[in-house]
């Protein structure tokens, strides 16, 4: 008898980082470091494809919707992943020492596509590493986002 | 869960997978085929490696079933789709595995995964956090 699978995975190894402090404790050193660190590179990752979409977005019209999709879905990547890093500031400040760079926008609509489609695809890779860097809760997490940036890249060289 | 149980869990649905392409590759033709052909070659490797790995841990694998229940009315293309999306779900759980060679195991079973998947639906992901349950990309309340 095969086991059932859910579409939906119960996260492992307990609750996601637990950051929120008590009684005055620094969030931060709540959480283990690797932890935070990773969480800090995916956040820049995040931010600099949602700059990069900006950029392609602003620049080109008649873009299919999935780019404009992937634009929204990546500000939530980034909404959740900054919940994780200090709870209850969602809507922070950008992450402190990371300034995501303003790249030039790509010449025509295909170079553009291809400039989303390697970001996303250096973004899976980087995310499939992180998970072994960080505890099981966090790791799901990044392992979803890196999917759907894998996702995503096939489907930008689809179009 | 056990690593040991999310290694069976991907086991079990890579059995799925593999009875699934065969019944997808008899109803295609041509280049579709082949395509297929080489995927369920994919998923019966990936299925012997778990195997493996779920021996190592001392474990014994989940066999196969005779047969399985795929859905009705789908075309070939559309039940590959949903067999890879049920793929990224269960490898999900694999990448929250305790050992971090698994987590990394599963993320990257995850990507493959639902590249087959976009690439058979023809279409992007539609959810930004592919196999999670909403509620849980919220961190759980501090100590």
């Amino acid at each position: 008898m095969p086991v059932p699978v859910t579409r939906r995975v119960v996260l492992a190894g307990g609750a996601l980082v637990t950051l929120g402090g008590c009684g005055g404790t620094d969030p931060e050193n709540l959480v283990p470091k690797p932890d935070v660190a990773v969480l800090l590179g995916a956040i820049a990752s995040e931010e600099m494809l949602i700059s990069l979409y900006e950029t392609v977005t602003a620049v080109h019209t008649g873009l299919p919707q999935a780019v404009t999709d992937a634009l929204q879905h990546h500000r939530e990547h980034l909404g959740v992943l900054r919940r994780h890093y200090v709870p209850g500031t969602g809507s922070a400040t950008a992450t402190p020492g990371s300034t995501p760079t303003s790249a030039a926008p790509p010449a025509g609509l295909r170079d553009a596509l291809t400039a989303l489609r390697s970001a996303e695809k250096k973004a899976a890779a980087a995310r499939a590493e992180d998970v072994a860097k960080v505890s099981p809760g966090i790791a799901q997490l990044l392992a979803s986002i890196g999917a759907y940036e894998a996702g995503h890249a096939t489907a930008l060289g689809l179009l | 869960m056990t690593d040991l149980e999310f290694l069976q869990r991907a086991l079990a649905c890579e059995h799925e997978a593999v009875y699934g392409y065969g019944v997808v590759g008899a109803r295609l033709n041509g280049q579709p085929r082949e395509q297929a052909r080489g995927i369920w070659d994919a998923h019966r490797e990936q299925r012997d490696e778990l195997d493996s790995l779920i021996t190592a841990r001392k474990g014994k694998p989940a066999g196969s079933e005779p047969a399985y229940k795929l859905p009705d009315g789908r075309t070939p293309a559309e039940i590959a789709a949903a067999l890879e999306a049920k793929l990224v779900d269960v490898y999900l759980g694999l990448a929250g595995a305790s050992d971090p060679k698994l987590r990394r195991y599963g993320a990257q079973a995850m990507q493959v995964a639902i590249d087959r998947q976009v690439r058979w639906s023809r279409s992007a992901p539609a959810e930004p956090f592919p196999g999670l349950n909403p509620s849980q990309t919220t961190p759980s309340p501090g100590l």
